[in-house]
């Protein structure tokens, strides 16, 4: 029995380093994605908060590559909050106050602000292939994995998201 | 296999197409002006979309989750961890036990000073952290775990000068209790050190007292008295 618990012990103390260094490797497109998904820098780093908390409670399985698991995590988790706020976020106006009087800078912002607007305007499968793939830079085979969806499907909605995209954004 | 235009320039974009496809992408450009309109929209858009969303990688991790961050960076750089596998190597020092020792009066005789003292710690800081105490004493918190009667018990080290040890308390009430305490190194950053018979103690009555797994972070946050959040 005292070897079982050595055993199991181990094994919680292996996976727990494998998840931490798993983490730490790919925290800045997992951050990114929050922020895609979130549309908030706040919001964000709350998510990704969440997120981490919950791998390591409850960390990858052993038969599933972890990139496509945290990306999963992470979904899952801002739909559970969405839920939870019962609102649909939308773009935040107050990092506009906070750029220098700089015409570039403020017509780079708007623009990027009007290009995450089409994003967030885009149908959830949509948006959510565009962040893992554009934005997230996950492969359509680890995409797939994440939605649990075929790499046909992947293809399709990654097409017609950058054309819906284009279409929402150019007519912004 | 491409069902259109679109599916077929994603798919180069997003580097999904081999050697022999990429090539008829990139000779199709030369020819068709609508194929290479409809390709320079979609890759100026991946570019912008990509500067859009990496504006975030400038902007400060919060408070919050800089604190997590680092304690996942903690366990890799600190071998005496209980979470990496160096754990079981702290240099041999010559045993001594003290066992159910009450740490409260301890913390009574200290001086007064602001700074926080180790029943603080006990009862805020998350694993994975050095802190200085009360003294000028140093702390590592090195991971939480419930035991057998559900008490929060933390592993950890404390240098106190001129002596440092090894020990786990675990709280009763208010009131935080060691149950064991051995000398041993207090780890430093990127020090490998060698298994002693002391590490061997403290591990054998972890594995006889844990319940479950160790502790995450949330876990441990859910621990913390409400007055000291």
């Amino acid at each position: 029995m005292e070897n079982v618990t050595k055993l199991k012990n181990a094994k919680a103390k292996k996976g727990a380093k494998q998840i931490h260094s798993v983490i730490l490797d790919n925290l800045q497109p997992l951050r990114r994605f929050a922020y895609s998904l979130t549309n908030d820098m706040h919001d964000a780093d709350d998510l990704l908060q969440k997120v981490i908390e919950k791998l390591l409670k409850k960390p990858v399985p052993a038969d599933i590559a972890p990139l496509p698991w945290m990306f999963k995590v992470c979904k899952n988790a801002w739909i559970d909050e969405i839920r939870s706020r019962n609102v649909r976020l939308v773009a935040s106006e107050t990092e506009l106050e906070t750029l220098a009087d700089n015409k570039d800078v403020v017509e780079q912002y708007l623009m990027h602000r009007d290009l995450q607007k089409a994003v967030q305007a885009l149908p959830d499968n949509y948006r959510t292939v565009i962040s893992m793939v554009v934005i997230g830079g996950m492969s359509y085979s680890e995409t797939a994995e994440a939605l649990e969806i075929p790499i046909g499907t992947v293809m399709s909605r990654i097409a017609r998201a950058r054309k819906q995209l284009a279409e929402t954004f150019h007519n912004t | 296999m491409y069902k259109n235009d679109e599916e077929l320039i994603s798919a180069y974009l997003d580097n999904e197409l081999d050697e022999k496809e990429r090539k008829q992408v990139e000779d199709r450009l030369g020819k068709d002006e609508a194929f290479a309109t409809a390709f320079a929209s979609f890759e100026m858009q991946d570019s912008s979309l990509i500067k859009a969303y990496s504006k975030i990688d400038n902007k400060p991790l919060s408070p919050e989750l800089d604190a997590l961050v680092q304690s996942l960076k903690a366990p890799q750089e600190t071998p005496t961890s209980k979470k990496s596998s160096g754990w079981k190597t702290l240099l041999p020092i010559a045993a001594s036990i003290a066992m159910v020792a009450v740490l409260a009066p301890f913390f009574i005789y200290q001086e007064q000073t602001p700074v926080i003292t180790q029943l603080d710690a006990l009862n805020t800081i998350p694993s994975g952290q050095t802190i200085t105490i009360k003294n000028e004493q140093r702390l590592f918190l090195s991971m939480s775990f419930k035991d057998s009667a559900q008490r929060w018990c933390r592993e950890y080290f404390v240098d106190r000068g001129n002596q440092s040890s090894h020990e786990i308390a675990c709280k009763s009430g208010n009131q935080w209790q060691t149950e064991i305490s051995v000398d041993a190194e207090f780890p430093d950053a990127n020090q490998f050190m060698p298994a002693s018979s002391n590490t061997a103690l403290i591990d054998s009555w972890i594995d006889s007292n844990i319940e479950g797994d160790v502790l995450s972070i949330e876990q441990e946050n859910a621990l913390v008295p409400t007055t000291d959040r």
